[in-house]
């Protein structure tokens, strides 16, 4: 059975080499460390889930889901945000939310961005 | 002290010298009609006293011409011849005929001889034969004298009478004279047209003897008779100087005051008029006087209009007076007002200003914080993902690892704490302002830690203010600050206590109007060392059991926002803390 794909966007290298190494052993994992290129990634790599940097110096992270959604890209893609600008205790509740979608704050422990990946996949069995 | 006079003194002074001018100007006035009317009777009066004394001329000339006449003819009929016979001699019945002519005005007509003997009288013969006059009336003239002679003689039943003589010569010898005799009755029947009391005429010779008087009684009498008491002196009356002109012969009029003897009254003022009247070489003075009281009515007329004018006048400057004056008070009461007003408006701006200035501090602390917060946030993501690999990697039995892996864990979660406080203070700048009531924001607040309550044993006493106004807050921070407060109270509490919430309302020193919040726990209270540097950030007592050092600061910052008070001190009974919150109203 292949991997679920799984596409993380986030212009701090090191955060994405971390999470890359934490859930390649159970996914497959691409990271992209800017958002200029992402419709042209999805449409090739076609991640099963995408976790979004909302603020990134090239491209806000909402302009680039915003454009994947005008490409119908996003028609059954979960994308999470994971943004370093909301408070770890309101990025808990589920209400929290980025456009509609799912937010996780930084720091976020291995356990909560696996946990958050298996709920968010589950959607789109 | 220039400011009672002007309030106080000076609307008096005002209104006196308004009823002063006004008073001036109404007795002006009253003075310039009195004048015009005194002015016009006097012409009146001098116009009647100048009939009155033609017509008496009038009669006197034609008394003198016809005695004069007459005279002529006795001489021609040899009157005083050596057989005359004083008694039954017809050549003087003429007379009798003639008197009739002169009847109007004179008594009686008689003829004396050069020793003064009534020869004849017409119309009555009683007394011939009889010095009818006293011996001093004999002529004083007889030295041949032409003209007419008149005067003043008594008779000798005391009566005064008017004589009119003129001699009588034969052949330029004096032989006698025929007299004309007026008695002062009659004169008087002559000027009885005088109206009543109001005005009358009288005849004075220049002696100031009374010919004609109202009074019979005081006919040949001198006027001296007729003032009473002798109260009024001479000067005072202004008499002297109208007698002095009737004495002169001048005819003219002025006013003067009286005592006039059969009248009741005090002095009065009278008008006289004066003009003189010849009988033969007599010269009297006809003088007509009309009492002051006649005029009286009009004059009293112009004084009730005066008075009414003036009160007028009076009341109309008082009621424009007073309406300008209650324009001034309301007009004093609207610039007070607006000057209340622009104090009011004044605390606002500052206190906005003041307001102003924190919300600008706290936006740059606020950009600075999420600043930080974005860039210390990634670092400790990877940190934690980076833990989060080694620890998955790392043999559980290795416990000293699995230690220093949770001590990284750990120091990660409290950097994560206090960038969320500090990005907290980035909030704050923008209120959500809103009507609320203080006691329900309290309940919900309770609501949310009702389980640490009962966790901690901490029994809460709520004595809320009833019918408190609601205050213009942002729920949700004035929320935090409250559980902030709280859970201080229940943190200084391990064992339990009692928490007291009490809200009331309360008017300051400068009449402002606050609600007040007090958070009183049962703990230790608050440490010396600290008590100065309660809201200072950073400053904790809480350290190891995660306190950041920043919730104080933060609910002192929310507050101020909100333009309120916050205050954190012992309690006077020494048994725990108090926390004082103040909204302004």
């Amino acid at each position: 059975m292949d991997k679920k794909r799984i596409l993380v966007v986030d212009d701090e290298e090191a955060f994405t080499r971390v999470v890359r190494i934490n859930l390649e052993e159970s996914y497959q994992v691409r990271v992209e460390n800017t958002g200029r290129n992402i419709v042209d990634v999805v449409r090739s790599f076609c991640p099963d889930l995408i976790m979004m940097d909302v603020m990134m110096p090239d491209i806000d992270g909402c302009e680039v889901v915003r454009k994947l959604k005008e490409e119908k890209l996003l028609n059954d893609i979960p994308v999470v945000f994971i943004t370093a600008l909301v408070g770890k205790s309101k990025s808990e509740n589920t209400k929290t939310s980025v456009n509609d979608y799912p937010c996780l704050a930084k720091p976020v422990s291995l356990e909560d961005l696996i946990q958050c990946i298996q709920k968010h996949l589950k959607k789109t069995r | 002290m220039n400011n009672v006079f002007l309030k106080k003194i000076l609307p008096y002074v005002g209104m006196l010298t308004v009823v002063i001018v006004v008073g001036y100007f109404a007795r002006r006035n009253h003075h310039t009609f009195e004048k015009t009317i005194v002015a016009q009777v006097q012409r009146q009066l001098l116009n009647t006293v100048r009939v009155e004394s033609r017509l008496l001329n009038q009669q006197a000339l034609n008394l003198t011409q016809e005695v004069e006449r007459l005279s002529k003819d006795v001489a021609v009929r040899d009157a005083f011849a050596d057989n005359f016979s004083k008694t039954t001699d017809q050549r003087f019945y003429f007379l009798e005929d003639s008197y009739k002519n002169i009847k109007s005005l004179a008594t009686s007509l008689r003829l004396l001889d050069s020793r003064g003997v009534m020869i004849y009288k017409a119309p009555s013969k009683d007394d011939l034969g009889k010095d009818l006059v006293s011996a001093s009336d004999a002529h004083p003239m007889a030295s041949g004298q032409t003209v007419g002679e008149s005067g003043m003689r008594t008779t000798i039943d005391g009566k005064k009478v008017l004589i009119f003589d003129q001699p009588v010569f034969r052949w330029e010898k004096y032989v006698g004279k025929l007299r004309a005799v007026v008695s002062l009755e009659t004169l008087h029947s002559l000027l009885s047209r005088h109206d009543g009391d109001a005005t009358y005429s009288f005849l004075l010779d220049p002696e100031g003897c009374l010919l004609s008087y109202p009074d019979e009684q005081y006919l040949g009498k001198n006027i001296d008779i007729l003032f009473r008491d002798n109260k009024l002196s001479m000067s005072e009356s202004r008499f002297d100087a109208v007698m002095e002109k009737i004495k002169r012969g001048e005819e003219g009029s002025g006013g003067c005051r009286l005592l006039i003897q059969d009248r009741p009254r005090k002095a009065e003022e009278v008008i006289v008029a004066f003009s003189p009247v010849f009988f033969g070489t007599k010269r009297l003075s006809l003088v007509t006087v009309i009492d002051y009281a006649t005029i009286a009515e009009p004059l009293n007329k112009n004084v009730r209009d005066n008075i009414i004018f003036s009160g007028l006048v009076i009341l109309v400057l008082f009621l424009s007076a007073f309406a300008f004056y209650r324009d001034e008070r309301k007009k004093n009461a609207e610039l007070q007002r607006l000057y209340e007003d622009l104090e009011k408006n004044l605390e606002t701006l500052r206190s906005t200003q003041s307001l102003l200035v924190q919300s600008a501090k706290m936006e740059v602390v606020g950009t600075l914080a999420a600043g930080v917060a974005h860039e210390v946030k990634n670092p400790l993501a990877i940190i934690l993902m980076g833990v989060g690999y080694i620890k998955r990697h790392v043999s559980p039995d290795n416990e000293r690892m699995a230690g220093v892996i949770e001590d990284v864990s750990n120091a990660v979660c409290r950097a994560d704490l206090i960038i969320k406080g500090l990005l907290d203070f980035s909030l704050i700048s923008e209120l959500d302002r809103s009507a609320q009531d203080i006691n329900a924001l309290i309940d919900k607040s309770l609501l949310l830690v009702k389980a640490l309550f009962i966790e901690k044993h901490v029994h809460v006493e709520r004595n809320f203010g009833v019918d408190l106004p609601e205050v213009s807050l942002d729920s949700n921070k004035i929320q935090q600050v409250l559980l902030n407060l709280v859970m201080n109270a229940i943190h200084a509490m391990p064992s339990g206590g009692e928490l007291r919430i009490r809200t009331f309302q309360e008017r300051d020193a400068d009449q402002l109007c606050w609600v007040v919040v007090w958070i009183e726990d049962s703990g230790p209270g608050i440490p010396q060392r600290v008590a100065k540097n309660l809201f200072v950030p950073f400053v904790t007592t809480k350290r190891t059991m995660g306190g950041t050092g920043l919730g104080l600061s933060l609910a002192k910052n929310i507050i101020e926002m909100h333009g309120g008070k916050i205050a954190l001190e012992n309690r006077t009974d020494g048994r725990g803390a108090r926390a004082t919150l103040r909204f302004r109203i």
